[in-house]
């Protein structure tokens, strides 16, 4: 899911940066006092680890392999605030050390795998727990994932450097991890249960008390911000967009029009045959309606009592 | 126990992460050109450069760029071979990714179904992805990560952040290690080949044990930070001076974005 | 004045394990303890509490006869884990070193001698710029104790600060912390090995499987209570066996003291 440079236009990745940096200051905050004691080293450590995670090879059927992703598990153990920190860590590290997603990129590849991936799983397992604690896990994986693609692939989408229209990516991106979420799902249920298992103490329900009030104002400010600055982002897209050479050899050539036809034949894999673009763009008006909610949501979360460092 | 079993095929991968690491610490070390840029030059400087090279819409100056970077490895000696690979690799992922693109673009016919615009627009991508990759090659194999990690330092970014990213490096091959060990001693342990359920049950318990372990780790480094004054990020700086190969550097990428800029 | 005072400390680990139970104890400043355990007993624990590393579930722990909290001594209290490469983080040896000074903001120029000085004390000056996790077992263990000396604490808590050194290096270490003790310097040691005891305390507090002291006292009287010592699972010293064995009253704790009465022949 790694974005290089080169694939996104400048101001998609300036946006996604300050969107990126906006969203840790938040979660740099809400665990500060927490991150000054000995969390540093726990979220540097954690992060080392879940890199590690990465590179274990999962068998599927058909004799390939998948890797697990982690961002929604890492939610699970740590919260979201310190997990979305360790997450990025795991980013910046892959594209600093190894050169894995490029540097101006960096900021989109945090939204993706570090800031939606993290947020959307927990709210999501929050969310459904009280229901089914199983499934709750396996949703909040697969959700992840498949969420943290979508942003991705509307990153890529929107930026004219890549010809491919949003909805095109949006369906690729979206069907091909929604299968990968399927594998990430089950194997984070399993590590799950084994912790439940080993140290019931780490995944042990902490529910504290939620102030309706509380978060019917924060949700509807979040909300209400969005959408006053929704133009604003509009506006400043249209403008830098406008000095893009590639939207006027892609509108001259109709390029967008076309390129869905072609792509599922090339790339069987990856395509959903048959669907329509106007459905990914379906689809991405919901997703971004979903992470809207989601976002809203988890803002008037109370933060999760504090865990006595062991 | 068969041959192609992922799980154990985990170590491998393992073991390659950790020796590329390895790799670009010993060329990190090397007498070369970027080697003795200081690392904020080099590092603002491979960002304009970056920068630059994604603005470019046709194929000349990408290839240019790419052209540039290849011969800046040359001369801080960076090892032919790997950097071919690390450049290489994702430029022909982008070819596979958009060449339905050169059919697309509508235009006078270039070969078959293939379109002037259409070649240009999947050229110029591909070595867009290319220079851009090669340039933060460049940046990575010629910078030892605690001298990145003094840039940012030194570009104020928040000091807990730096904190972080140290301590994440510091550990990778510590668990990289760990994570082969507990991989090869499952390995060692199963008297028959695992079905892919058993697989799977064997990698969530691994996970789990592993991810607790490093959160067990994790406290124990934090508790001996915290022993040691805590993780204030303060460090004592050790000044780098600015030289001949700096200014050389610099000129490049001044040279680099100028023309870049003029030309598009 | 005393170092450190515990009354009614208690720990519980998260999933249930209680590794110390009500547990007082008063170090005087610029005594020699040694907290003597078997495997598991809670010596690890009880050093990292007495650190103020770990938040007890009950108890209170006080430094110096001040109120303030450990965290405000960090300058004067160090502890070393039983495991050196935790307390290792950083890129080098030589930036470890560095550590503990630049947190406390001491200057630059009197870090780097303090360093230099240390490196040759604890022989780690040709380890200086290598990574901390290239080093050999012993070698950590000596880098993560001269860590720990860098900002010239007052009281130290040592976690096995000898397993895995070779003898020669035994021998650097133990002068190093009998030359702190000299300065003022309180020294508490924790270690499995009795053997070990009567070369770095004067007193030793024993500890049993549950977490509780079961004696504390001076060195000779504890080291020679072969009883107490099995009850608790410890083997006494090698010397005291021997010479108990031989039927000796009193027997030496340490080989110079052995070698003397031999020499003597008052052993007999
Ligand atoms: N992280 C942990 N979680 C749960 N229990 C633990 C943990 N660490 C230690 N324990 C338990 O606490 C008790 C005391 O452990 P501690 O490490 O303090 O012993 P120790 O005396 O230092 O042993 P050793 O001589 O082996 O170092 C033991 O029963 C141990 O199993
Ligand atoms: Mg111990």
């Amino acid at each position: 899911m790694h974005i290089l440079d080169g694939y996104l236009d400048l101001w998609v990745a300036a946006v996604a940066a300050l969107t990126s940096i906006a969203v840790l200051a938040f979660a740099a905050r809400r665990s500060a006092g927490e991150l000054d004691g000995p969390r540093a080293p726990l979220l540097g450590v954690t992060a080392a680890a879940i890199f590690a995670a990465q590179m274990l090879n999962l068998p599927i059927p058909g004799g390939t392999s998948v890797h697990f992703v982690g961002g929604a598990f890492a939610a699970i153990l740590l919260g979201p605030h310190l997990a979305a920190l360790a997450m990025t860590a795991v980013v910046a590290v892959q594209a600093l050390v190894f050169g894995d997603g490029g540097i101006v990129v960096l900021g989109g590849n945090v939204l993706s795998m570090a800031i939606v991936e993290v947020y959307v799983g927990y709210a999501i397992f929050r969310v459904l727990r009280p229901y089914h604690e199983r499934v709750a896990v396996v949703a909040a994986a697969w959700t992840g994932i498949t969420l943290a693609a979508l942003t991705s692939a509307v990153m890529l989408g929107v930026s004219q450097a890549f010809a491919y229209d949003v909805g095109t990516v949006l369906s690729i991106m979206g069907g091909w991890h929604g299968l990968l979420g399927v594998a990430e799902g089950a194997i984070t249920l399993l590590a799950y249960e084994f912790v439940r298992e080993t140290r019931p103490d780490l995944v042990a329900d902490r529910t504290s008390t939620i102030d309706r009030r509380r978060l019917f104002r924060r949700g509807s400010a979040v909300v209400g911000g969005l959408v006053v600055l929704s133009p604003a982002f509009a506006w400043a897209a249209g403008r830098v967009g406008y000095t893009e050479p590639l939207e006027h050899a892609a509108e001259a050539t109709g390029a967008t029009a076309h390129a869905v036809t072609t792509l599922p034949g090339i790339l069987p894999d990856y395509g959903i045959p048959g669907v329509d673009p106007y459905v990914g763009t379906l689809v991405s008006g919901v997703v971004g309606a979903a992470l809207v909610l989601a976002i809203g949501w988890l803002a008037g979360r109370p933060l999760d009592p504090d865990r006595e460092p062991r | 126990m068969s041959p192609v079993d992922p799980v154990s095929r985990s170590a491998g991968t393992l073991t390659d992460r950790a020796r590329g690491l390895l790799r670009d610490e010993r060329v990190a070390e090397r007498p070369g050109w970027l080697q003795a840029v200081h690392p904020v030059v080099k590092l603002l400087g491979v960002f304009a450069l970056i920068v630059v090279t994604v603005t470019f819409d046709a194929p000349g100056p990408p290839a240019a760029m790419l052209a540039v970077t290849l011969v800046l490895a040359g001369l801080s000696r960076l090892p032919p071979k790997a950097h071919a690979l690390r450049t290489g690799v994702p430029m022909a992922v982008s070819l596979v990714i958009v060449a339905p693109q050169a059919v697309v673009f509508s235009g006078s016919a270039l070969a078959g179904p293939i379109t002037v615009p259409g070649a240009s627009y999947v050229a110029t991508f591909v070595l867009r992805v290319g220079a851009s990759v090669s340039l933060l090659g460049l940046l990575l194999s010629t910078t030892r990560f605690a001298s990145l990690l003094g840039a940012l330092r030194s570009l104020r970014v928040p000091r807990t952040a730096v904190t972080m990213l140290a301590i994440t490096y510091r550990y990778l091959l510590v668990v990289f290690e760990e994570l082969s060990r507990l991989v090869l001693a499952r390995r060692s342990r199963r008297l028959r080949s695992a079905t892919l359920r058993e697989s799977w049950r064997e990698a969530g318990a691994l996970l789990g044990t592993f991810l607790l372990r490093a959160l067990d780790r994790g406290e124990r480094v934090g508790r001996a930070a915290r022993s040691r004054g805590g993780t204030t990020g303060r460090t004592y700086v050790r000044r780098q001076a600015i030289g001949v190969a700096d200014a050389a550097f610099a000129s490049v990428v001044f040279a680099a974005v100028a023309a870049g800029v003029l030309l598009t | 004045m005393n170092a450190l005072a515990a009354r009614d400390l208690s720990f519980a680990y998260p999933d249930g394990t209680t590794a110390i139970e009500g547990l007082d104890l008063t170090i005087e400043a610029g005594e020699r303890v040694a907290i003597l355990g078997p495997n598991g007993a809670g010596k690890s624990t009880l050093l990292s509490l007495l650190a103020g590393l770990r938040e007890p579930a009950g108890g209170e722990m006080s430094y110096f006869e001040t109120d303030d909290p450990a965290d405000e001594l960090r300058d004067r209290i160090a502890h070393c884990p039983q495991a050196p490469a935790d307390y290792l983080f950083n890129a080098t040896v030589r930036e470890d070193l560095e550590y503990g000074p630049a947190q406390l903001g001491i200057d630059r120029r009197e870090a780097a001698d303090r360093v230099d000085a240390l490196a040759a004390e604890f022989k780690l000056e040709s380890l200086l710029e290598k990574p901390p996790f290239r080093l050999s077992g012993g070698e950590q263990r000596r880098a993560a104790l001269a860590a720990a000396l860098a900002v010239e604490p007052d009281l130290l808590l040592l976690d096995e600060p000898v397993a895995d050194v070779d003898a020669g290096h035994r021998e650097t270490i133990l002068d190093a912390l009998d030359a702190r003790n000299e300065d003022g310097t309180t020294i508490v040691v924790s270690t499995p090995d009795a053997d070990l005891v009567a070369h770095v305390a004067d007193r030793v507090v024993l500890l049993d499987h549950e977490g509780s002291i079961v004696r504390d006292g001076p060195v000779r009287a504890v080291l020679t209570d072969d009883e107490l010592l099995g009850e608790v699972g410890v083997s006494p010293p090698q010397l005291v066996e021997a010479f108990q064995r031989a039927g000796v009253e009193d027997p030496p704790l340490t080989v110079e003291e052995a070698v003397e009465r031999l020499r003597d022949g008052s052993h007999c």
